[in-house]
């Protein structure tokens, strides 16, 4: 049964018509994000209260086409009709009012209350555009609110609006039953001639959009638009460290902080122990991260926002299409430099299932931030000359992997059809800085969330191998670990990293890869500085590079595997890319290492 | 029949037929890209492809492949 106390209202648009503006503007932090019921697509919802009425408003992923022949996301149309909500309010950019039209018919077939809410009306204004809302309200024999969901403006009277109509009986357009073609779906050619006849007349649009034109005569131009990209990519990347490596240091400076804390307590050895390095080490490196992804997703969500991430979709799609997938994967690849988290959640962009596939098990080929420290000090010890040069080819070499494994996958994955890219370029706007503040914000919490609980369990799990049995030093040789580190070490040998300590390393790389460094350090009974003197003994500078292609291949971590497993919701795939990067990299260094010894090196 | 790739840039062209899978059909319907409507290619993509085109006030990019099998009519 319906809760009469509350309206539930579901907010549908075509993709960059301002959605999420005026879900945040309405919901505000009342926004409660979950999943789709089975599915791996984000569901937001919001309760209101507007004259001592409760609105619940339901955020629809945003769909060209709800039409049940449309191969688009069948969750809208799913929600529309199984969840029945009171009113459906559909907002329209009216800059491309016609094209947007063809939702609102498709909508009238569901027999539901519809509400058409205007956006961009003072952009439009600017730009030349003549409607007369008037007169398309009678046209179209629907409620129409003219707002600006950037702004909050006329938020209220959409509201209003809202209670109004839920208190009114439906009544269908005069029109509907000539423009239906069949009980479900609508005449794609009596839309255009009733919009011909009775919309054209009372809408002029500008020919054409002069700005977003002489902005794209620079930003997709034959010349300046590689130059402009990949500055934009150096700027995103630049930004994003330089801000948050002072914010990851007090992280890092408060979790050492407690360490010391708890290891002044006379806490039992065992106890400390788990607490300093298993729980405060853990979550704090976990932790100190999440200034990196607020940040990139704030950095991300302007290049969104502005509508030049579209743009530099459409730039590599011609390179991506020769890998069988296209330009929209690009993006995703572009974040797992900064963290595969947030870039394995970014394929959420990816409308196309098999490609999604592809692009979220590439992406643990991107060398993520937290691998850089890993590079840095083994390049520095081994390639003092060419450090910059060896860390650059194993970011390329990382991509170059991600797009031959694409190409293999794109043959193996066996859902039909292929990613067509059609592709709206949305007019360049200026991002509200509320919105992408608050979407940086999501992105982070729900990172922490993870952090909280998975990865938690991963630690805890892992210490105990190091501290086990009772006695033994922490990930030493004679720990769980460090036997299981020297049972499978002699897969490593052919590898040029034969040395147990590489093995239990590469374990502890699974919670997080710049652990890597501190075991090393803990298992030689050194500093950071150390390792300077004590690793040149044990790998030669082949081997180091090797080991460096396999913390670059195999599994990023385990929030990475977990965010996999929830994105693509499988766990068959999730286990098969476990398996799958672990053979890769095991392959692709024993190739370099043998071929490198063969030559001597 | 001309289609809608050998459209030359800035030239309007009308949809007459589109004659892709029914699923990159269904699609290019729910972008308004249907029989009759105005299309006008303005501008090409750095690498070529997609080309991007202009249709009822949107701006689309539509890869060369698929839009070779788009039919459309034009005053040459």
């Amino acid at each position: 049964m319906k809760n009469n106390n509350v309206i539930t209202v579901g907010l549908i648009a075509n993709p960059n018509t301002g959605k999420t503006s005026l879900l945040n503007s309405l919901a505000g932090l009342n926004l409660h994000v979950g999943n789709w019921s089975g599915k791996t697509v984000e569901k937001k919802q919001g309760v209101v209260n507007f004259q001592d009425q409760k609105i619940k408003i339901v955020d629809l992923p945003g769909t060209y086409s709800i039409s049940p022949y449309s191969n688009e996301e069948k969750i809208a149309r799913d929600f529309l009709l199984a969840e029945n909500p009171d009113v459906i309010v559909q907002i329209i950019d009216v800059n491309s009012l016609e094209r947007n039209l063809f939702l609102t018919f498709e909508l009238l077939t569901l027999n539901k209350k519809l509400i058409l809410a205007f956006n961009f009306n003072k952009e439009a204004k600017k730009k030349g555009l003549i409607v007369d809302v008037k007169k398309l309200g009678e046209k179209l024999e629907l409620p129409i609110v003219e707002i600006e969901a950037n702004t909050g403006e006329n938020e209220n009277n959409l509201l209003k609006k809202i209670i109004d109509i839920h208190n009114d009986n439906l009544s269908q357009p005069s029109y509907l039953n000539s423009i239906i073609k069949d009980k479900e779906d609508i005449s794609h050619t009596a839309v255009f001639n009733f919009v011909k006849q009775n919309i054209l007349p009372f809408y002029k649009s500008p020919e054409k959009d002069v700005r977003t034109e002489q902005i794209d005569s620079w930003l997709l131009n034959k010349y300046t638009a590689l130059p402009f990209f990949f500055f934009f990519v150096y700027l995103i990347f630049k930004t994003t460290f330089v801000l948050s490596a002072p914010l990851t240091d007090g992280i890092n400076y408060i979790f050492d902080y407690f360490s010391v804390l708890v290891g002044s307590l006379a806490l039992p050895a065992f106890w400390s122990s788990l607490l300093v390095d298993g729980i405060i080490g853990g979550v704090g490196s976990v932790l100190s991260f999440t200034p990196l992804i607020f940040i990139l997703f704030l950095l991300i969500a302007i290049l969104e926002d502005s509508g030049y991430l579209a743009r530099t979709v459409i730039m590599l799609d011609r390179i991506f299409h020769k890998f069988g997938i296209s330009g929209q994967t690009f993006l995703p690849m572009i974040l797992g430099f900064g963290c595969n988290v947030p870039a394995i959640m970014a394929t959420r962009t990816i409308q196309h299932k098999k490609e999604r596939l592809i692009a979220i098990f590439i992406n643990s080929f991107m060398s993520c931030s937290a691998r850089l420290p890993v590079y840095v000090l083994f390049t520095g010890i081994f390639f003092p000359k060419n450090a910059t040069f060896v860390i650059m080819i194993l970011y390329f070499g990382g991509v170059f992997i991600g797009l031959i494994v694409s190409f293999i996958l794109s043959k193996l994955i066996k859902i039909d059809g292929e990613n067509a890219l059609i592709l709206e370029l949305p007019p360049y706007r200026f991002p509200s800085i509320k919105n992408i503040f608050k979407h940086a914000w999501w992105q982070m919490s729900m990172f922490i969330k993870k952090a909280g609980t998975l990865i938690l369990g991963a630690v805890v799990f892992i210490w105990l191998l190091a501290s086990l049995p009772f006695g033994v030093e922490y990930g030493s040789s004679e720990s769980y670990l460090g036997q299981i580190g020297q049972f499978i070490a002699p897969i490593f040998k052919p590898l040029g990293f034969g040395h147990w300590s590489f093995a239990v390393a590469l374990i502890f790389g699974l919670v997080a890869k710049e652990i890597i460094i501190g075991t090393l350090g803990t298992l030689h009974g050194v500093t950071e500085e150390g390792l300077l003197s004590v690793l040149p003994d044990l790998i030669t500078p082949l081997g180091a590079f090797s080991f460096l292609v396999f913390i670059l291949l195999y599994i990023p971590c385990l929030a990475a595997v977990a965010t996999i497993k929830k994105e693509s919701g499988s766990w068959k795939f999730t286990i098969f890319h476990f398996i799958t990067v672990i053979v890769i990299a095991w392959l692709v260094s024993f190739t370099i290492f043998q071929t490198g010894s063969a030559f001597g090196l | 029949m001309a289609s809608l790739h050998d459209l030359p840039i800035n030239k309007i062209g009308i949809i007459n037929k589109i004659n892709t899978n029914d699923n990159i059909r269904e699609r290019l319907h729910s972008f308004g890209l249907i029989d009759g409507v105005a299309i006008k290619p303005i501008k090409n993509s750095p690498l070529g492809c997609p080309r991007i085109y202009r249709c009822l006030n949107t701006n689309i990019a539509i890869r060369n492949k698929t839009a070779k099998f788009i039919e459309i009519l034009y005053e040459k």
